[in-house]
Protein backbone atom coordinates (compact mmCIF):
# COMPACT_ATOMS: atom_id res chain seq x y z
CA UNK A 1 0.00 0.00 0.00
CA UNK A 2 1.79 3.02 -0.95
CA UNK A 3 1.54 6.26 1.21
CA UNK A 4 -1.00 8.13 -0.53
CA UNK A 5 -3.25 4.78 -1.01
CA UNK A 6 -3.15 4.53 3.08
CA UNK A 7 -4.03 8.27 3.57
CA UNK A 8 -6.51 8.39 1.40
CA UNK A 9 -8.45 5.28 2.81
CA UNK A 10 -7.44 6.67 6.75
CA UNK A 11 -8.88 9.93 5.61
CA UNK A 12 -12.32 7.80 4.32
CA UNK A 13 -13.17 6.24 7.90
CA UNK A 14 -12.97 9.72 9.62
CA UNK A 15 -14.97 12.07 8.02
CA UNK A 16 -15.43 16.04 9.41
CA UNK A 17 -19.34 15.95 9.58
CA UNK A 18 -20.65 20.11 10.35
CA UNK A 19 -17.83 22.63 11.59
CA UNK A 20 -15.83 21.44 14.36
CA UNK A 21 -17.54 17.61 14.57
CA UNK A 22 -15.73 14.46 13.47
CA UNK A 23 -17.32 11.25 12.39
CA UNK A 24 -16.23 7.57 12.05
CA UNK A 25 -17.24 4.85 9.57
CA UNK A 26 -19.43 2.16 11.33
CA UNK A 27 -17.52 -0.90 11.28
CA UNK A 28 -21.12 -2.28 12.51
CA UNK A 29 -23.82 -0.49 10.22
CA UNK A 30 -27.03 0.37 11.85
CA UNK A 31 -25.61 -0.20 15.50
CA UNK A 32 -25.02 2.06 17.74
CA UNK A 33 -22.68 2.17 20.97
CA UNK A 34 -23.73 4.84 23.22
CA UNK A 35 -26.70 6.47 22.08
CA UNK A 36 -24.63 8.48 19.30
CA UNK A 37 -26.18 9.59 16.12
CA UNK A 38 -25.70 8.24 12.89
CA UNK A 39 -24.79 9.97 9.62
CA UNK A 40 -24.76 8.93 5.71
CA UNK A 41 -22.12 10.51 4.19
CA UNK A 42 -21.09 9.25 0.38
CA UNK A 43 -23.57 6.00 1.21
CA UNK A 44 -21.50 4.95 4.12
CA UNK A 45 -22.98 5.06 7.51
CA UNK A 46 -20.91 7.20 9.93
CA UNK A 47 -20.89 7.04 13.98
CA UNK A 48 -20.57 11.06 14.85
CA UNK A 49 -17.77 11.59 17.68
CA UNK A 50 -18.85 13.37 20.54
CA UNK A 51 -16.13 15.51 21.97
CA UNK A 52 -18.18 16.44 25.07
CA UNK A 53 -17.97 12.56 25.44
CA UNK A 54 -14.26 11.47 24.61
CA UNK A 55 -11.34 13.21 25.19
CA UNK A 56 -9.54 11.94 22.25
CA UNK A 57 -12.42 13.88 19.71
CA UNK A 58 -12.29 16.58 22.03
CA UNK A 59 -8.32 16.43 21.05
CA UNK A 60 -9.36 16.46 16.73
CA UNK A 61 -11.76 19.05 17.99
CA UNK A 62 -8.42 21.26 19.04
CA UNK A 63 -6.05 20.15 16.58
CA UNK A 64 -4.42 17.73 17.54
CA UNK A 65 -2.13 16.05 15.02
CA UNK A 66 -2.54 12.46 14.49
CA UNK A 67 -3.37 10.16 11.65
CA UNK A 68 -4.27 6.36 12.38
CA UNK A 69 -3.51 3.81 9.95
CA UNK A 70 -6.26 1.33 8.85
CA UNK A 71 -4.07 -1.25 10.09
CA UNK A 72 -2.45 -0.21 13.11
CA UNK A 73 -2.41 -1.94 16.33
CA UNK A 74 -3.55 -0.13 19.39
CA UNK A 75 -3.24 -0.25 23.25
CA UNK A 76 -5.72 1.62 24.89
CA UNK A 77 -5.22 1.71 28.67
CA UNK A 78 -8.38 3.22 30.60
CA UNK A 79 -11.06 1.53 27.96
CA UNK A 80 -14.05 2.38 30.49
CA UNK A 81 -17.43 1.44 28.71
CA UNK A 82 -15.73 1.37 25.26
CA UNK A 83 -16.90 5.02 24.16
CA UNK A 84 -13.94 6.35 22.92
CA UNK A 85 -12.51 2.50 22.11
CA UNK A 86 -15.35 2.21 19.64
CA UNK A 87 -14.43 4.66 17.61
CA UNK A 88 -10.56 4.29 17.58
CA UNK A 89 -11.71 0.19 16.47
CA UNK A 90 -13.58 2.09 13.26
CA UNK A 91 -10.57 3.61 12.38
CA UNK A 92 -8.22 0.12 12.31
CA UNK A 93 -10.28 -1.81 10.64
CA UNK A 94 -7.89 -4.26 9.26
CA UNK A 95 -5.88 -3.78 12.67
CA UNK A 96 -6.52 -4.54 16.14
CA UNK A 97 -7.41 -2.91 19.70
CA UNK A 98 -6.11 -4.09 22.95
CA UNK A 99 -8.60 -2.15 25.48
CA UNK A 100 -7.54 -2.12 29.24
CA UNK A 101 -9.29 -1.31 32.19
CA UNK A 102 -9.46 -2.30 35.72
CA UNK A 103 -13.19 -2.00 36.67
CA UNK A 104 -15.71 -5.18 36.49
CA UNK A 105 -18.41 -3.01 36.01
CA UNK A 106 -17.23 -0.63 33.01
CA UNK A 107 -16.01 -3.96 31.82
CA UNK A 108 -19.65 -5.33 31.35
CA UNK A 109 -19.87 -2.60 28.68
CA UNK A 110 -17.05 -3.28 26.85
CA UNK A 111 -17.06 -7.27 26.52
CA UNK A 112 -20.81 -6.08 25.02
CA UNK A 113 -18.63 -4.42 22.48
CA UNK A 114 -16.40 -6.84 22.11
CA UNK A 115 -18.88 -9.38 20.73
CA UNK A 116 -19.87 -6.54 18.36
CA UNK A 117 -16.42 -5.81 16.75
CA UNK A 118 -13.48 -9.03 16.06
CA UNK A 119 -11.11 -6.12 16.59
CA UNK A 120 -11.35 -5.42 19.87
CA UNK A 121 -9.29 -7.54 23.24
CA UNK A 122 -11.04 -6.87 26.27
CA UNK A 123 -8.71 -7.16 29.36
CA UNK A 124 -9.84 -7.02 32.51
CA UNK A 125 -7.05 -6.10 34.73
CA UNK A 126 -4.87 -2.99 36.44
CA UNK A 127 -2.45 -1.11 34.70
CA UNK A 128 -0.36 -0.11 37.47
CA UNK A 129 2.15 -3.08 36.62
CA UNK A 130 2.73 -2.97 33.07
CA UNK A 131 4.89 -6.13 33.19
CA UNK A 132 2.26 -8.41 34.53
CA UNK A 133 0.12 -7.22 31.10
CA UNK A 134 3.18 -8.78 28.42
CA UNK A 135 1.60 -12.11 28.34
CA UNK A 136 -1.57 -10.51 26.79
CA UNK A 137 -0.66 -7.76 24.52
CA UNK A 138 1.63 -7.86 21.66
CA UNK A 139 3.98 -4.72 20.16
CA UNK A 140 1.55 -1.79 19.35
CA UNK A 141 1.52 1.30 16.70
CA UNK A 142 -0.50 3.60 18.60
CA UNK A 143 -0.55 3.77 22.59
CA UNK A 144 -3.58 5.91 24.66
CA UNK A 145 -3.54 6.34 27.84
CA UNK A 146 -6.63 8.15 30.22
CA UNK A 147 -7.03 6.56 33.51
CA UNK A 148 -7.38 8.84 36.51
CA UNK A 149 -4.22 7.63 39.01
CA UNK A 150 -1.93 9.47 40.34
CA UNK A 151 0.91 7.73 39.01
CA UNK A 152 -0.09 7.99 35.36
CA UNK A 153 2.59 9.49 34.16
CA UNK A 154 4.90 6.86 35.52
CA UNK A 155 2.47 3.92 33.90
CA UNK A 156 1.96 5.61 30.66
CA UNK A 157 6.22 5.68 30.20
CA UNK A 158 6.54 2.30 31.37
CA UNK A 159 3.61 1.10 29.17
CA UNK A 160 5.50 3.15 25.92
CA UNK A 161 9.01 1.45 26.69
CA UNK A 162 7.49 -2.45 27.05
CA UNK A 163 4.25 -2.00 24.17
CA UNK A 164 4.73 0.79 21.50
CA UNK A 165 6.69 -0.56 18.47
CA UNK A 166 9.98 2.09 17.56
CA UNK A 167 8.22 4.83 15.29
CA UNK A 168 4.96 4.53 17.05
CA UNK A 169 2.71 7.25 18.92
CA UNK A 170 1.22 7.45 22.28
CA UNK A 171 -0.83 9.77 24.01
CA UNK A 172 -1.74 10.24 27.33
CA UNK A 173 -4.36 12.30 28.48
CA UNK A 174 -4.02 13.50 32.08
CA UNK A 175 -6.36 15.22 33.86
CA UNK A 176 -4.93 17.50 36.65
CA UNK A 177 -7.67 17.06 39.15
CA UNK A 178 -6.41 13.49 39.89
CA UNK A 179 -2.42 14.29 40.33
CA UNK A 180 -3.05 17.01 42.61
CA UNK A 181 -6.52 18.55 43.67
CA UNK A 182 -4.53 21.68 45.38
CA UNK A 183 -2.25 22.65 42.68
CA UNK A 184 -2.98 24.77 39.57
CA UNK A 185 -3.42 22.26 36.37
CA UNK A 186 -0.72 24.76 34.41
CA UNK A 187 1.87 23.66 36.92
CA UNK A 188 0.59 19.96 36.95
CA UNK A 189 0.99 19.85 33.19
CA UNK A 190 4.26 21.82 33.64
CA UNK A 191 5.48 19.08 35.64
CA UNK A 192 4.31 16.32 33.89
CA UNK A 193 5.80 17.50 30.56
CA UNK A 194 9.14 18.01 32.80
CA UNK A 195 8.82 13.85 33.87
CA UNK A 196 7.68 13.20 30.27
CA UNK A 197 10.62 14.63 28.65
CA UNK A 198 13.21 13.02 30.80
CA UNK A 199 11.99 9.70 29.66
CA UNK A 200 10.41 10.00 25.68
CA UNK A 201 9.79 12.76 23.11
CA UNK A 202 6.89 14.85 23.42
CA UNK A 203 5.50 15.92 20.10
CA UNK A 204 2.79 18.20 21.00
CA UNK A 205 1.10 19.01 24.14
CA UNK A 206 -2.67 20.16 23.92
CA UNK A 207 -5.39 21.65 26.69
CA UNK A 208 -8.41 20.49 25.55
CA UNK A 209 -10.95 24.02 26.29
CA UNK A 210 -14.00 24.02 27.22
CA UNK A 211 -14.82 20.20 26.45
CA UNK A 212 -12.55 18.83 29.49
CA UNK A 213 -11.05 21.76 31.88
CA UNK A 214 -8.16 20.79 33.01
CA UNK A 215 -7.20 18.31 31.10
CA UNK A 216 -4.12 18.12 28.52
CA UNK A 217 -3.13 15.42 25.89
CA UNK A 218 0.27 15.08 25.37
CA UNK A 219 1.68 13.02 22.19
CA UNK A 220 4.76 11.39 22.50
CA UNK A 221 7.45 9.36 20.48
CA UNK A 222 10.19 7.05 21.42
CA UNK A 223 13.37 9.56 21.83
CA UNK A 224 15.77 8.54 19.56
CA UNK A 225 19.43 6.66 20.71
CA UNK A 226 22.18 8.51 19.27
CA UNK B 1 2.82 -16.25 25.73
CA UNK B 2 3.96 -18.04 22.52
CA UNK B 3 2.84 -21.19 24.56
CA UNK B 4 -0.66 -19.73 25.11
CA UNK B 5 -1.37 -18.72 21.93
CA UNK B 6 0.23 -21.87 20.23
CA UNK B 7 2.37 -20.61 18.11
CA UNK B 8 6.30 -21.39 17.93
CA UNK B 9 8.85 -18.66 17.78
CA UNK B 10 9.12 -18.34 14.43
CA UNK B 11 5.69 -18.29 13.33
CA UNK B 12 4.73 -16.01 15.79
CA UNK B 13 6.57 -13.45 14.72
CA UNK B 14 6.18 -13.86 11.77
CA UNK B 15 2.61 -13.76 12.03
CA UNK B 16 3.09 -10.84 14.18
CA UNK B 17 5.17 -9.25 11.54
CA UNK B 18 2.53 -9.70 8.37
CA UNK B 19 -0.53 -8.68 11.64
CA UNK B 20 -2.51 -11.24 10.38
CA UNK B 21 -6.44 -11.92 11.45
CA UNK B 22 -5.31 -14.91 12.76
CA UNK B 23 -2.32 -13.55 14.89
CA UNK B 24 -5.28 -11.26 16.71
CA UNK B 25 -8.22 -13.41 16.90
CA UNK B 26 -6.26 -16.16 19.06
CA UNK B 27 -5.34 -12.73 21.27
CA UNK B 28 -8.95 -11.64 21.20
CA UNK B 29 -10.40 -15.24 22.23
CA UNK B 30 -7.24 -15.44 24.94
CA UNK B 31 -8.48 -12.35 26.19
CA UNK B 32 -11.78 -12.89 26.50
CA UNK B 33 -11.60 -15.73 28.32
CA UNK B 34 -8.86 -14.22 30.76
CA UNK B 35 -11.10 -10.81 31.08
CA UNK B 36 -14.27 -13.26 31.80
CA UNK B 37 -12.46 -15.09 34.48
CA UNK B 38 -11.40 -12.54 36.32
CA UNK B 39 -14.94 -10.60 36.20
CA UNK B 40 -16.65 -13.98 37.61
CA UNK B 41 -14.41 -14.27 40.03
CA UNK B 42 -15.92 -10.89 41.77
CA UNK B 43 -15.79 -11.44 45.48
CA UNK B 44 -19.82 -12.30 46.44
CA UNK B 45 -19.49 -8.75 49.04
CA UNK B 46 -19.76 -7.10 45.97
CA UNK B 47 -22.73 -8.15 44.33
CA UNK B 48 -24.32 -8.77 47.36
CA UNK B 49 -24.47 -5.02 47.19
CA UNK B 50 -27.07 -4.93 44.77
CA UNK B 51 -29.47 -7.18 46.74
CA UNK B 52 -28.78 -4.64 49.71
CA UNK B 53 -29.72 -1.65 47.34
CA UNK B 54 -32.75 -3.70 45.94
CA UNK B 55 -33.89 -4.26 49.70
CA UNK B 56 -33.78 -0.01 50.33
CA UNK B 57 -35.34 0.54 47.28
CA UNK B 58 -38.37 -2.46 47.65
CA UNK B 59 -38.58 -0.56 51.21
CA UNK B 60 -39.02 3.08 50.05
CA UNK B 61 -41.40 2.02 47.39
CA UNK B 62 -43.24 0.26 50.43
CA UNK B 63 -43.95 2.96 52.60
CA UNK B 64 -44.58 5.58 49.61
CA UNK B 65 -46.87 3.44 48.35
CA UNK B 66 -48.60 2.77 52.04
CA UNK B 67 -48.88 6.51 52.43
CA UNK B 68 -50.35 6.60 48.96
CA UNK B 69 -52.60 4.67 49.75
CA UNK B 70 -53.56 5.79 53.18
CA UNK B 71 -54.20 9.51 51.72
CA UNK B 72 -56.48 7.98 49.00
CA UNK B 73 -58.71 5.78 51.67
CA UNK B 74 -58.93 8.67 54.07
CA UNK B 75 -61.21 10.51 51.43
CA UNK B 76 -63.34 7.04 51.50
CA UNK B 77 -63.44 6.50 55.39
CA UNK B 78 -62.49 9.45 57.04
CA UNK B 79 -63.12 8.60 60.67
CA UNK B 80 -61.36 4.90 60.58
CA UNK B 81 -57.55 5.38 58.70
CA UNK B 82 -55.33 2.18 60.18
CA UNK B 83 -51.68 3.14 60.87
CA UNK B 84 -50.44 -0.75 60.00
CA UNK B 85 -50.06 -1.45 56.30
CA UNK B 86 -51.67 -5.28 57.64
CA UNK B 87 -54.89 -3.66 58.74
CA UNK B 88 -55.23 -1.02 56.21
CA UNK B 89 -55.12 -3.25 53.06
CA UNK B 90 -57.50 -5.56 55.15
CA UNK B 91 -60.29 -2.27 55.60
CA UNK B 92 -59.73 -1.44 52.07
CA UNK B 93 -60.58 -4.61 51.16
CA UNK B 94 -64.15 -4.73 53.04
CA UNK B 95 -64.85 -0.97 51.55
CA UNK B 96 -68.40 -0.68 49.93
CA UNK B 97 -68.67 1.34 47.24
CA UNK B 98 -71.05 4.54 47.69
CA UNK B 99 -72.55 7.19 45.65
CA UNK B 100 -68.94 8.78 46.03
CA UNK B 101 -67.12 6.11 45.37
CA UNK B 102 -67.86 3.84 42.02
CA UNK B 103 -67.32 -0.33 41.99
CA UNK B 104 -64.52 0.98 39.49
CA UNK B 105 -62.46 3.36 41.98
CA UNK B 106 -63.05 0.97 44.95
CA UNK B 107 -61.94 -2.32 42.25
CA UNK B 108 -58.54 -0.05 41.75
CA UNK B 109 -58.16 0.79 45.22
CA UNK B 110 -58.01 -2.97 46.28
CA UNK B 111 -55.66 -3.62 43.47
CA UNK B 112 -53.24 -1.41 44.93
CA UNK B 113 -53.65 -2.54 48.29
CA UNK B 114 -53.03 -5.99 47.29
CA UNK B 115 -49.95 -5.03 45.51
CA UNK B 116 -48.80 -3.17 48.49
CA UNK B 117 -49.15 -6.52 50.80
CA UNK B 118 -47.20 -8.53 48.11
CA UNK B 119 -44.26 -5.82 48.46
CA UNK B 120 -44.62 -5.80 51.95
CA UNK B 121 -43.75 -9.50 51.72
CA UNK B 122 -40.81 -9.30 49.26
CA UNK B 123 -39.37 -6.52 51.96
CA UNK B 124 -39.62 -9.37 54.90
CA UNK B 125 -38.25 -12.25 52.84
CA UNK B 126 -35.66 -10.33 50.76
CA UNK B 127 -34.35 -9.10 54.42
CA UNK B 128 -34.29 -12.61 55.87
CA UNK B 129 -31.86 -13.25 52.36
CA UNK B 130 -29.76 -10.51 52.76
CA UNK B 131 -29.27 -10.69 56.60
CA UNK B 132 -28.32 -14.54 55.83
CA UNK B 133 -26.00 -14.09 53.35
CA UNK B 134 -24.36 -11.44 55.48
CA UNK B 135 -24.34 -13.80 58.18
CA UNK B 136 -22.35 -16.05 55.87
CA UNK B 137 -20.24 -13.30 54.40
CA UNK B 138 -19.24 -11.71 57.84
CA UNK B 139 -20.29 -12.54 60.98
CA UNK B 140 -18.29 -10.68 63.33
CA UNK B 141 -19.10 -7.58 61.82
CA UNK B 142 -23.01 -8.70 61.71
CA UNK B 143 -22.40 -9.38 65.72
CA UNK B 144 -21.07 -6.30 66.83
CA UNK B 145 -23.23 -3.94 64.40
CA UNK B 146 -26.61 -5.52 64.17
CA UNK B 147 -27.49 -7.06 60.15
CA UNK B 148 -28.58 -3.62 59.66
CA UNK B 149 -25.85 -1.47 60.40
CA UNK B 150 -23.53 -3.94 58.51
CA UNK B 151 -25.88 -3.82 55.26
CA UNK B 152 -25.65 0.00 55.65
CA UNK B 153 -21.94 0.42 55.92
CA UNK B 154 -21.52 -2.35 52.86
CA UNK B 155 -23.71 -0.59 51.06
CA UNK B 156 -21.81 2.62 51.85
CA UNK B 157 -18.20 1.65 51.32
CA UNK B 158 -19.07 -1.26 48.49
CA UNK B 159 -16.93 -4.29 49.33
CA UNK B 160 -15.82 -6.24 52.53
CA UNK B 161 -12.27 -5.30 51.86
CA UNK B 162 -12.74 -1.47 51.56
CA UNK B 163 -14.30 -1.43 55.27
CA UNK B 164 -12.12 -3.98 56.54
CA UNK B 165 -9.54 -1.24 55.49
CA UNK B 166 -10.58 1.30 57.03
CA UNK B 167 -9.58 3.18 60.36
CA UNK B 168 -11.61 2.87 62.52
CA UNK B 169 -12.58 6.79 62.40
CA UNK B 170 -13.32 6.77 59.13
CA UNK B 171 -15.88 3.86 60.18
CA UNK B 172 -17.49 6.09 62.96
CA UNK B 173 -17.95 9.15 60.45
CA UNK B 174 -19.63 7.00 57.37
CA UNK B 175 -22.57 8.46 56.73
CA UNK B 176 -21.59 11.95 57.91
CA UNK B 177 -19.70 13.03 55.08
CA UNK B 178 -21.43 16.12 54.69
CA UNK B 179 -21.12 17.28 57.93
CA UNK B 180 -18.11 16.37 58.16
CA UNK B 181 -16.52 18.53 55.20
CA UNK B 182 -18.59 21.01 56.67
CA UNK B 183 -16.79 20.75 59.11
CA UNK B 184 -13.74 21.28 57.88
CA UNK B 185 -14.25 23.59 55.32
CA UNK B 186 -16.46 26.35 57.84
CA UNK B 187 -15.09 25.31 61.12
CA UNK B 188 -18.60 24.09 62.48
CA UNK B 189 -19.10 21.36 64.97
CA UNK B 190 -17.41 18.05 63.65
CA UNK B 191 -19.87 15.19 63.40
CA UNK B 192 -19.47 12.23 66.23
CA UNK B 193 -21.61 9.31 64.47
CA UNK B 194 -23.02 8.92 60.99
CA UNK B 195 -24.67 5.34 60.60
CA UNK B 196 -23.65 3.88 63.43
CA UNK B 197 -26.23 6.85 64.99
CA UNK B 198 -28.90 3.02 64.23
CA UNK B 199 -26.87 0.82 66.61
CA UNK B 200 -29.16 0.64 69.59
CA UNK B 201 -25.80 0.89 71.86
CA UNK B 202 -25.06 4.37 70.59
CA UNK B 203 -29.17 4.95 71.11
CA UNK B 204 -28.76 4.72 74.30
CA UNK B 205 -26.14 5.97 75.47
CA UNK B 206 -25.82 9.04 77.40
CA UNK B 207 -22.64 10.23 75.38
CA UNK B 208 -23.50 9.30 71.80
CA UNK B 209 -20.02 10.55 71.05
CA UNK B 210 -17.75 8.11 72.81
CA UNK B 211 -20.05 5.04 72.29
CA UNK B 212 -20.16 5.23 68.78
CA UNK B 213 -15.97 5.76 68.58
CA UNK B 214 -15.89 2.85 71.07
CA UNK B 215 -18.38 0.65 68.60
CA UNK B 216 -16.29 2.05 65.13
CA UNK B 217 -13.26 0.47 66.97
CA UNK B 218 -14.82 -3.09 67.36
CA UNK B 219 -16.56 -2.91 63.89
CA UNK B 220 -13.14 -2.18 62.85
CA UNK B 221 -11.69 -5.20 63.86
CA UNK B 222 -14.30 -7.66 63.69
CA UNK B 223 -14.60 -6.31 59.43
CA UNK B 224 -10.78 -7.29 59.35
CA UNK B 225 -11.45 -10.75 61.21
CA UNK B 226 -14.31 -11.09 58.32
CA UNK B 227 -11.94 -9.90 55.73
CA UNK B 228 -8.52 -12.14 56.61
CA UNK B 229 -10.59 -15.35 57.73
CA UNK B 230 -11.05 -16.92 54.41
CA UNK B 231 -7.63 -16.40 52.66
CA UNK B 232 -3.95 -16.13 53.52
CA UNK B 233 -3.84 -12.15 54.67
CA UNK B 234 -0.86 -11.29 52.05
CA UNK B 235 -2.66 -12.91 48.87
CA UNK B 236 -6.18 -10.95 49.66
CA UNK B 237 -4.39 -7.60 51.54
CA UNK B 238 -2.42 -6.54 47.46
Amino acid sequence: MSFREEKKSSSDLLMKVGKKDYATRNAVPGIRVYGEKLVSVNGEEYRVWDPHRSKLAAGFANKLLLSLSPNYVVLYLGASTGTTVSHIADLVPKGFVFAIDSAPRVMRELLQLTKQRSNIAPILANASHPTELASRLSMVDFMYQDIASKDQVRIFVECMKLFLEKNGTAILCLKARSIDVTAKPVVVFERAAKELAAEVTVVQQLLLGAYYPDHCLFVCKHSRVH
Amino acid sequence: MQHMLGFSGTIEICLRKAKLPEYFSRFRELNLALSLKEFHATPADIILVQAIRAGEELECSMKQLFSRLREWYGWFAPLDVPLTIESLCLNVKSAIPSSQFAVSDVAEMNALAERLLNISNEVSTHQEYVYSRLGELMPATVAIATPRLAARLLCHTGSLRRLALMSSSTIQLLGAEKALFRHLATGAKSPKYGFLIEHPLVQQSQNKGREARRLAGKIAIAARTDFFRTAPLVERAV
